[in-house]
C-alpha cells in the first residue's frame, strides 16, 4: 500500500493556511517545489489597487505544527529554535526570509524577517527566534510590515502604498446663529462709545451687537430695555441673518464675523476667559485651588483632562510654582461651501500668577509647540469640541444660549493611512517626544 | 468636503527616467542633463574665507568624491549615503578646487572686520571685503564655476543676528522683511559679477565646530549627517554651475505651461512695497526673474496688491521672457500669489493674457492654513492628502507623513496650505497636483517635502535678495543668483 505521512499533510495544511494570507493581502504566492533548501515559497508585492506588481520578493520558510503548546510557550512568548546552517543560509542570500509559524490547532500563524532578527549578534548567539504572540502573529494587517521588509532590501524602493483606510478629524466645527438680528440707528459712533453707554445702564452688560457708520446691529431685539435707550429704536428693522451670513459683500461678511466673535465671547462665559493680546479662550484658574481638570467625553470614553495646572519651580523662591499653564483655543469664523464653520485650534495661555500674562509665554508656548505631536493636538481639540457642542445647552437650571451653538463635523474616512506602530519601532530615536503619545496634552491620569 | 489622497508626484531624472524621490533618482540615473552636451563635467569650486575655512572646505570638497556612508538608521530612504562624485555615480561630473581659485582672507583683517562697531557698519564692511574677494575670482582667466563662502565662526557671530537662519517651519509665510539680512545683501552685491555664490558653516566639513548660542534663540544649530550635507550642497552647487538636477515628470500631451510665483518685498527703507515674480518653464524650473512695479494698498483687505497697469506690464513681461526662451507663446498660464487678487490685478492679468490670446488660465490664491486634519494617531496626515471643500477650494497637505520615508520628517504639527482658484481653467484636481508637484522643485534640498511649491518660494527668495539691488541696476535672470 502506498502511503504519504502525517507530516507531509501537516506541512501542506501549514502552507495553505499561509497561502491564504498572503492572498487575501493582495500579494501572490508561489510555492517553490522541487528541490529546496528549506524555502517552501515566495511572496511577490502587489499593489492590490492596480495589480502592479514590481518583483518585490520575500522567501518564505514555514513550519507546521499540531503541538497543544509551542515551544517556550508562556502568555506573551514563544520560541524556535534554528540550525547554525539555516541560520547561516537564511542570513546571507539576498531576499529577505520570513520564518512562518504555524500553530494548526488555533489556527494561527506567527512571523518574523530572519535577516533583521540575527543581525542582532546576541540572538544570533541564542539561536531562537523569539516569537511576540500579538506583535507576531501573521494577519492580513502584517501586509505594511511585509512591504517595510521586502523595501528596506534596496533602499529607495518604493512598495506598494499601505491601503489601510483611516479616519481624519477636521478641527472645524459647524456653526448655528439666531435666524433674525437687529438694526437700528444710533448716535453712538463706536463699539467703545456705545459700550460705555450700555454699561451704565446694565452691568454687566450683554455682548451681541456691533457698532458701524452710526447704527447698530445685534442679535438682541433692540426695541427692548436697556437697548431701546442707546438707539432710535422705531427706526429699527429686523432681517434674517442669512442676508449677512451668505452676503457676498466683503463688509458684509467682515460685520457678520464681528457679530460672531462677540457672540462666542458671550457663549463661553464664564468659564472661559480671553486674552487681549493673543486673543485666545483660556480656562481660568479656580480661586481657592491650583489646577482644574475638565471631564469629556473623548473618542473612546469618558476621560479627563488637566486644563490648569502650576508647572516649574521659581527660582528666587524654589517653594512657589514658575507659572501655570492654561489650556486654550484661537477661533476663526469661516465659510467654506456656503456653510459657517468655526475653525478651533487649540493652544496654550501662560500665566505667572494663575490670572496674568508670563514674561515668558513666547518661549514656552514655542517649546511645547516643538514636542507636541498630531495626537497630542488630537485630544486636545476632541477635547474643545466637547466643550463647544455641550457647553451652553439647556439644563434644569439654565436656558440654551440663544444665539450661536456648534456642532461637530463628522469624522473624513481617506483610503490610504499610516501605519503607526511600525513607522514608530523604526525610527531613529523612538523616544523622541515627538513619538510620546499626547505627551504635551497630557490627561490627568498621565500627570506623575 | 471630499477627503482623497494625492500620490507622490515622479520627478524625470537622466535619460527620462523617473523617481519620486530626489536622491535614489540621481543615484540609481544621473542628473536630468546627464548624456547631453550642456551638462556639466568638471565643476570648478572657488572658496573664500579664512586660512582655516578655506582648506576645511577644500579637504571637504575631496572627502566628497569618495561619498559619505548612511547615518545609521532604520529609515534608509530618509538618510541614504551619500555614494561620492565621479563620472559613474550620482552627478557623473568632478567637483574640484585648487589654490588657484581659492582667496584666504588673512587673520589680521577678519580681525579688523569683526571689530567694527555697529550691525549695520559692520555687516557691510564684511559684504563688501567678501565681493572683492569674488570680484578677484570673476577676473581671473580660469573663473569658478561657483564660490563657497566659507564663513569663519567670528564673521558668523557678527552677521547673523537675529535671523532664523535655518528656517523655521513658518519661514514661508512671512514676506520678505526690513531686517538687515547678511545673506541677501552679499547676494545683491556680488550680483553683477555673475558668479553664483554658496555660503557654507564651518559645521559642514566639522560637525564638532561649536558655534556660541547666541546666535540663534533656540539651542545649538543641529547639523546633518555628512551624508545629507554633501547631497543637499552638491545639488545647490551643480544647479548654480548651470547643471539641471531634475525637472518634473509630465505627461507630453498637457499643454504648455508658463507658471509664475509672485511675492511682494519692502524696499531697505522700508516704504516702498515691490512685487518679485519667479519664473517656472518648461517644468525645469528654468525661469527668469523678474522685478515687477510698487504695490498699492488696496482698500479691499488693506493688503499689497498691484496696479492694473503694473500687473499687466508684468505679466506681459513675463510671457515675453517665456517666447523668448521658447519662440512661442505659452498655452496655459498659471499665477501663484500668496495673498488675494483683487479687482485690479484680475484686470490687468487678463488683458496680458488676452492678448497673447491664451485660453487657459489659473490663478491660485496660496496660504498657511489653520484649518487641519487630525488622523487618530502619532503621526500626522499623510502628504498629498486633499480635502476640497468646493470646486475651487481645498486644502492640499504638502509637509505631512511620508510614506516613502516612513517617517513625518518634520517637527511641529505641521499646516496645510489653503488653495483658492480666483481664477480657473483647469479641474481643482489637477491644480492640487500640480502645486504638489512644484514643492519638489528646489534645488537648495534633497528632500522632496518641501512646504511651498517653487513659484513662491523662489519669489520669496528672489525679494531677499531684490530688496538690496538698487533700482535701475540690471538685475541677474537665473534663479541661481537669489538661492
Amino acid at each position: 500500500m502506498k502511503k504519504i505521512g502525517k507530516s507531509d499533510v501537516i506541512g501542506q495544511q501549514g502552507m495553505s493556511l499561509i497561502e491564504g494570507i498572503i492572498l487575501s493581502m493582495g500579494f501572490m504566492f508561489y510555492p517553490t517545489g522541487g528541490v529546496e533548501a528549506g524555502i517552501d515559497g515566495f511572496i511577490e508585492l502587489r499593489d492590490a489597487e492596480t495589480g502592479e506588481v514590481g518583483n518585490l520578493l520575500l522567501q518564505v520558510q514555514g513550519k507546521a505544527t499540531e503541538r497543544e503548546r509551542l515551544q517556550g510557550e508562556n502568555e506573551e512568548t514563544f520560541e524556535f529554535p534554528c540550525a547554525d546552517a539555516d541560520i547561516e543560509y537564511w542570513t546571507k542570500g539576498t531576499a529577505p526570509v520570513l520564518l512562518i509559524v504555524v500553530a494548526l490547532r488555533t489556527r494561527k500563524a506567527y512571523w518574523k524577517s530572519l535577516k533583521e532578527w540575527f543581525a542582532d549578534p546576541e540572538r544570533r548567539k541564542s539561536r531562537k527566534v523569539v516569537f511576540d504572540k500579538r506583535k507576531d502573529e501573521f494577519t492580513r494587517e502584517a501586509k505594511a510590515s511585509l512591504i517595510s521588509v521586502a523595501t528596506a532590501v534596496r533602499p529607495g524602493a518604493s512598495g506598494p502604498s499601505v491601503k489601510k483606510s483611516e479616519q481624519i478629524l477636521v478641527n472645524l466645527l459647524e456653526v448655528k446663529f439666531a435666524p433674525r438680528v437687529f438694526w437700528a440707528p444710533t448716535s453712538h459712533g463706536s463699539d467703545k462709545s456705545f459700550g460705555g453707554a450700555l454699561g451704565e445702564i446694565v452691568k454687566p452688560a450683554r455682548g451681541e451687537w456691533i457698532v458701524r457708520s452710526k447704527s447698530v446691529l445685534s442679535f438682541h431685539p433692540l426695541d427692548e430695555h436697556p437697548w431701546k435707550k442707546l438707539c432710535d429704536w422705531e427706526a429699527m428693522e429686523e432681517f434674517d441673518t442669512t442676508e449677512w451670513a451668505n452676503s457676498d459683500d466683503e463688509d458684509r461678511q467682515r460685520d457678520f464675523v464681528a457679530l460672531l466673535n462677540r457672540a462666542i465671547g458671550e457663549f463661553v462665559r464664564p468659564d472661559l476667559y480671553r486674552d487681549r493680546d493673543s486673543r485666545v479662550f483660556f480656562f481660568r484658574k479656580p480661586k481657592d485651588k491650583h489646577s482644574l481638570n475638565y471631564a469629556y467625553r473623548s473618542l473612546q470614553n469618558t476621560t479627563t483632562r488637566r486644563v490648569v495646572g502650576p508647572y516649574g519651580k521659581k527660582k528666587s523662591d524654589p517653594k512657589k510654582f514658575a507659572y501655570w499653564r492654561h489650556s486654550a483655543f484661537l477661533h476663526r469664523f469661516v465659510r467654506l461651501a456656503g456653510k459657517w464653520y468655526a475653525e478651533i485650534t487649540p493652544t496654550y495661555h501662560f500665566t505667572y500668577n494663575g490670572q496674568d500674562a508670563d514674561a515668558y509665554a513666547g518661549e514656552r508656548l514655542k517649546k511645547i509647540k516643538e514636542i507636541e505631536n498630531n495626537a497630542a493636538v488630537m485630544g486636545q481639540f476632541v477635547m474643545w469640541r466637547d466643550f463647544l457642542t455641550t457647553h451652553g445647552a439647556e439644563d434644569l437650571l439654565t436656558k440654551a444660549y440663544p444665539f450661536l451653538s456648534f456642532s461637530a463635523v463628522d469624522a473624513l474616512e481617506l483610503d490610504v493611512g499610516v501605519p503607526d506602530d511600525l513607522w514608530k519601532s523604526q525610527e531613529t530615536d523612538p523616544s523622541s517626544p515627538l513619538f510620546e503619545y499626547a505627551l504635551a496634552g497630557e490627561t490627568v491620569e498621565n500627570i506623575t | 468636503m471630499r477627503l482623497t489622497h494625492l500620490t507622490e508626484p515622479d520627478l524625470e531624472f537622466g535619460h527620462a527616467f523617473r523617481h519620486p524621490d530626489i536622491r535614489f533618482g540621481i543615484m540609481d540615473y544621473g542628473p536630468l542633463d546627464f548624456g547631453m552636451e550642456s551638462a556639466p563635467k568638471r565643476i570648478k569650486m572657488g572658496v573664500i574665507g579664512s586660512a582655516e575655512t578655506v582648506e576645511g572646505t577644500a579637504r571637504w570638497i575631496e572627502r566628497c568624491a569618495k561619498g559619505f556612508a548612511a547615518k545609521q538608521s532604520r529609515q534608509p530612504n530618509l538618510f541614504p549615503p551619500f555614494p561620492g562624485v565621479d563620472f559613474e555615480t550620482t552627478f557623473r561630473c568632478e567637483f574640484v578646487t585648487s589654490d588657484e581659485i581659492q582667496r584666504v582672507l588673512p587673520a589680521r583683517e577678519i580681525a579688523r572686520l569683526v571689530a567694527i562697531p555697529g550691525q549695520r557698519e559692520v555687516t557691510q564692511a564684511i559684504v563688501e571685503t567678501i565681493t572683492n574677494e569674488i570680484s578677484a575670482l570673476a577676473e581671473q582667466t580660469a573663473k569658478p564655476d561657483v564660490v563657497l563662502i566659507a564663513l569663519p565662526v567670528e564673521i558668523i557671530e557678527r552677521t547673523y543676528n537675529a535671523r532664523d537662519v535655518a528656517g523655521g517651519e513658518d519661514d514661508d509665510e512671512t514676506e520678505a522683511g526690513t531686517a538687515l539680512d547678511f545673506r541677501g545683501m552679499l547676494k545683491a552685491s556680488c550680483m553683477r559679477l555673475r558668479l553664483p555664490i554658496q555660503l557654507l558653516w564651518p559645521t559642514t566639513y566639522d560637525p564638532t565646530i561649536r558655534i556660541p548660542r547666541k546666535l540663534k534663540e533656540t539651542s545649538e544649530r543641529r547639523t546633518q549627517d555628512p551624508a545629507t550635507i554633501a547631497w543637499n550642497l552638491l545639488t545647490a552647487a551643480y544647479y548654480k554651475a548651470g547643471g539641471l538636477p531634475w525637472r518634473l515628470a509630465r505627461d507630453a500631451r498637457q499643454l504648455r505651461t508658463s507658471f509664475v510665483g509672485l511675492s511682494f518685498y519692502r524696499s531697505v527703507d522700508g516704504e516702498q512695497v515691490h512685487t518679485s515674480t519667479a519664473q517656472m518653464f518648461d517644468e525645469r524650473g528654468e525661469g527668469l526673474i523678474l522685478r515687477g512695479g510698487r504695490m498699492v494698498e488696496s482698500e479691499e483687505d488693506r493688503r499689497p496688491h498691484l496696479t492694473a497697469i503694473d500687473a499687466y506690464e508684468l505679466l506681459k513681461g513675463s510671457l515675453k521672457v517665456f517666447r523668448d526662451q521658447h519662440g512661442h507663446w505659452p498655452a496655459r498660464v498659471v499665477l501663484h500669489k500668496t495673498s488675494k487678487f483683487d479687482r485690479n490685478e484680475l484686470d490687468g492679468f487678463h488683458k496680458a493674457i488676452d492678448e497673447r490670446d491664451i485660453d487657459y488660465a489659473d490663478f491660485v490664491w496660496i496660504q498657511k492654513s489653520m484649518t487641519r486634519l487630525y488622523r487618530l494617531g502619532i503621526y500626522p496626515p499623510l502628504r498629498g492628502t486633499l480635502l476640497r471643500f468646493d470646486k475651487d477650494q481645498a486644502l492640499l497637505y504638502t509637509r505631512g507623513s511620508v510614506d516613502f520615508f516612513r517617517t513625518y520628517p518634520g517637527m511641529y504639527v505641521p499646516r496645510p496650505l489653503q488653495l483658492r482658484c480666483q481664477v480657473q481653467g483647469q479641474p481643482l484636481q489637477h491644480v492640487a497636483e500640480e502645486t504638489l508637484a512644484l514643492t519638489k522643485m528646489n534645488w537648495n534640498n534633497t528632500q522632496f517635502d518641501n512646504g511651498m511649491p517653487i513659484t513662491i518660494a523662489a519669489a520669496k527668495h528672489v525679494g531677499e535678495v531684490l530688496k538690496y539691488v538698487p533700482e535701475g541696476q540690471e538685475i541677474a535672470p537665473r534663479y541661481s543668483f537669489y538661492m
